[in-house]
């Protein structure tokens, strides 16, 4: 090794011809995507309530509940009042992993069910999303291009992070109660929500993929599991619950990939060896406690 | 001193050290001021955030590296094609691609981890302990990464271009 290299590096570095900070055209930028969020989530709150009010006004929805009759909705089916968060692709995300089957609750809101293992998930959903009641009584979800992306009994996937709600009571949402914020797009997944593998052979372009030992690793089972280490290896979702590493890791992937595909096998209930060729040692997992808030991978 | 103020002044003051340490990563010289960009907007979007962070440059550099290898992930790089080209008279560039193709060249033979390395040490100056946080490794692991870095860099006869007579 030669003592002056970094020297020379920082020699040949300094010659490069770097242009003025551009500090007023972020400051600029960013004001305008700071406002871009704001819009978005105060015109879709806007819009739900000028819903809520034209259902009620013109009496054909009853009382405000949450399936909306809105006047423009065509007679086989009905919007729903579905909260979004103002989140849009290429927006940051948060790393947290959610998937349940999409559902109505009983007073027609969208939810995510767990197949019995624990309360429904409710969600705010992404920038221009829509969910609609068709006329057989399944609810359909739409993205921003009004592209349906999933409907009633089909098991999504999506990433984004655990929080408050969107901080104006939302009548499709529980008060004070964490809800599920999507910062993703929406995956329906090939496992039905029956749980049984359907025709649908890969899991396409979404990093949320659901390897045998995600959905379910027993204790002394071995499976495979595929964990998203984008922002390096820390958590992963084994046998349906979020766990996360001992030591805790961050930072970014060990390998360069997001996608780490390789066996895990629980040695106790709370206790999941990560096993992966491109790492040299298996890597510990627990489970983890409530998703940090401020955990956010880029 | 409020967030805009804030930012403001971090970003004059880290800017330069973000477009040369995407040169190192690879990048062109206009992909390098693309990248410095798009991670500080980042950071500016979530500026809270950043002031929060227990280590701010570790955090950004963070940003950056992603940014980075969404980026290379995608093939994409931002540009979109426009019906006016910004056609203007401009100075002759052909020395500022020199020295940019000059780095590029000494670090040809980098792998990734190993330009990660290089700018997190010795452009962001983060510790050890600060880099092996980062890359998600262990502090061992920087160090040999490093040492074999700065020991390809020794023997690159591009790098020599620039040595001392």
């Amino acid at each position: 090794m030669n003592d002056q290299t970094p020297d020379l590096l920082d020699r040949m570095l300094a010659d490069l011809p770097v242009r003025p900070a551009p500090v007023d055209g972020l400051l600029r930028a960013g004001q305008r995507a700071r406002h871009r969020r704001r819009t978005v989530a105060v015109a879709g709150a806007a819009a739900a309530t000028a819903l809520v009010v034209a259902g009620m006004t013109i009496g054909l929805g009853g009382p405000a509940d949450h399936v909306v009759d809105g006047p423009a909705a065509p007679s086989s089916t009905r919007p729903v009042n579905l909260p979004t968060n103002g989140w849009e692709p290429g927006d940051i995300s948060e790393l947290a992993l959610m998937s349940g089957v999409l559902g109505l609750d009983d007073e027609g809101c969208v939810v995510l069910d767990h197949a019995g293992d624990g309360p429904p998930t409710y969600a705010t959903w992404p920038a221009g999303y829509t969910a609609m009641v068709d006329a057989d009584g399944a609810v359909r979800l739409h993205d921003a291009a009004g592209d349906e992306v999933a409907r009633q009994g089909q098991r999504v996937r999506m990433g984004g992070g655990f929080g408050s709600g969107t901080g104006d009571p939302h009548p499709c949402l529980p008060s004070g109660a964490e809800v599920f914020h999507v910062q993703s797009d929406v995956a329906v997944s090939p496992r039905t929500a029956a749980g049984g593998p359907d025709a649908a052979g890969d899991d396409g372009p979404s990093p949320l993929l659901d390897g045998a030992g995600n959905e379910r690793l027993p204790f002394g089972a071995t499976a495979e599991v595929v964990v998203y280490a984008h922002c390096g290896l820390r958590f992963a979702r084994i046998d349906g619950a979020l766990w996360e590493t001992e030591p805790v890791g961050n930072g970014s992937s060990p390998t360069g990939g997001d996608l780490l595909r390789g066996t895990a096998s629980r040695t106790s209930a709370d206790r999941a060896v990560f096993t992966y060729a491109g790492l040299d040692e298996p890597v510990v997992f627990r489970p983890a406690g409530e998703p940090d808030p401020d955990f956010v991978c880029y | 001193m409020d967030d805009d103020e804030d930012f403001s002044a971090y970003a004059d003051a880290r800017w330069s050290n973000l477009v040369r340490s995407a040169v190192v990563l690879g990048c062109t010289l206009d992909e390098a001021h693309d990248l410095a960009q798009t991670t500080l907007l980042r950071c500016y979007t979530s500026w809270s955030r950043v002031r929060r962070a227990d280590d701010r440059d570790a955090y950004v550099y963070r940003i950056l590296l992603n940014c980075h290898r969404d980026s290379r992930r995608r093939h994409w790089w931002g540009e979109r094609p426009t019906d006016t080209l910004p056609e203007q008279v401009t100075a002759d560039p052909t020395g500022d691609v020199d020295a940019a193709d000059a780095v590029r060249r000494a670090l040809a033979d980098l792998s990734p981890a190993h330009r990660e390395v290089v700018v997190l040490r010795h452009l962001a100056q983060l510790s050890e302990q600060q880099t092996a946080t980062v890359l998600g490794v262990a502090p061992g692991t920087v160090k040999s990464r490093l040492a074999r870095a700065l020991d390809q860099l020794a023997r690159s006869p591009h790098l020599a271009e620039g040595r001392q007579p």
